[in-house]
């Protein structure tokens, strides 16, 4: 695979790599590393990527494989306790909400604190708008556990979003 | 239910979302029917309170959608390019993954001090000119520009495109002279030196080049 090859078949997929990688680290900077980090390897092996079939699914399963090994160190270094809490400091008071700004900001939060799965899964589907079957490839799982998944993540965003925004509209 | 001045929604058109609701949280429903749902809650439309989780959830989706990247992730020459030339036949051997998304200060301490070959400068510049730089398509369809239409962007600088030949020199070199200001110095004291690079290319340029001392010294 040559530099324009690469550049076209490769780097061309880096603002969607950049997207799932926020979505499962939930940090920016952590995401722009995971990206770079991925471009370099797949870089050092552009010879062999022209045989694959489907290039596209490759390179987002890498992203999500190094994200996840990011988390894994991460956790055992914070625990997950913390880095869930971490992010909801961050989190205004849901009684001074006023508008709908407020509120995609309290979705994104809460989406960030699911599990990753569930977390990918969302974002490939909500966010990517990608198939059912092309995110099983990415995700490596079957396409009925993915719905599960899916409905699962979908389920407990709805239950946590409506409790948090249910607790300021009492008030 | 009071909804204000927004326009009113109607029963029926409530009634199909709550039912396309229910089958988007069992994991049903279609890439068309996601998007009803999208569209029926970015509208603007006045929502029941009972929907206002949902408009927040998919306000985030739409937005989170449109994320590129922050600003200077992808920076300095552009590698979104396919390039109508090579100007340097050299250039087959550079990364243009080092150009991509460079973070200057944390490549920063992988610099060797004082090691700058003379190979490395010379492809800084074959990256800095990798031809005509074209524009990709935001949904990363890899859409090319080769150049025909308007004129060449040699390279971009904090974003911007420069398609004057000799201000794109004069950028390059003013890089270069940064670059080989900082790495004389030992490492930390490179730090300081950056403090003084007033145009953050600068820094980018440099991330470049560690980037690339690092991959051809694998």
């Amino acid at each position: 695979m040559n530099n324009s090859e690469f550049s076209s078949r490769v780097l061309s997929r880096k603002e969607r790599m950049y997207r799932l990688a926020k979505g499962i680290l939930c940090d920016v900077a952590e995401a722009e590393d995971a990206v770079q980090d991925v471009l370099e390897r797949l870089w050092v092996k552009r010879a062999a990527l022209s045989g694959y079939v489907n290039l596209d699914a490759f390179i987002l399963t890498s992203v999500k494989n190094t994200c996840l090994d990011r988390i894994r160190s991460r956790k055992l270094r914070e625990g997950r306790k913390e880095a869930v809490a971490a992010r909801y400091e961050t989190v205004e008071d849901p009684r001074r909400m006023q508008d709908v700004t407020d509120m995609k900001v309290l979705a994104e939060k809460v989406i960030s604190t699911l599990p990753e799965k569930q977390r990918m899964a969302i974002h490939l589907r909500d966010v990517e708008g990608m198939e059912m079957n092309e995110i099983a490839v990415v995700m490596e799982m079957g396409e009925d556990m993915l719905r599960v998944y899916l409905s699962r993540a979908r389920k407990a965003v709805r239950e946590e979003l409506i409790k948090l925004m249910n607790y300021g509209l009492r008030e | 239910m009071d909804y204000g001045n927004k326009a009113k929604c109607g029963s029926d058109s409530v009634e199909r979302i709550e039912t396309l609701l229910a089958k988007y949280f069992e994991g049903e429903t279609s890439l068309v029917e996601e998007r009803e749902l999208r569209e029926f809650f970015t509208s603007g439309v006045a929502v029941p309170d009972s929907l206002k989780y949902a408009e927040a959830l998919f306000g985030f989706f739409a937005g989170a959608a449109e994320e590129t990247g922050p600003a200077g992730f992808i920076p300095g020459a552009s590698i979104d390019s396919q390039p109508a030339e090579d100007r340097n036949n050299g250039g087959g051997g550079a990364s243009p993954v080092a150009a991509a998304g460079i973070r200057g200060g944390r490549r920063l301490a992988r610099i060797a001090a004082g090691v700058v070959s003379a190979a490395a400068v010379v492809a800084l510049g074959v990256l800095l000119f990798k031809g005509p730089a074209a524009v990709s398509g935001g949904a990363g369809d890899g859409a090319v520009a080769d150049g025909s239409d308007g004129p060449v962007v040699y390279c971009y600088v904090d974003g911007v495109p420069v398609t004057d030949l000799d201000l794109a020199l004069a950028y390059t070199e003013q890089a270069l002279t940064h670059i080989s200001e900082a790495i004389s110095s030992p490492v930390e004291q490179a730090a300081a030196a950056f403090e003084r690079l007033a145009d953050g290319s600068a820094m980018t340029h440099l991330g470049t080049l560690a980037a690339f001392m690092e991959i051809i010294n694998e």
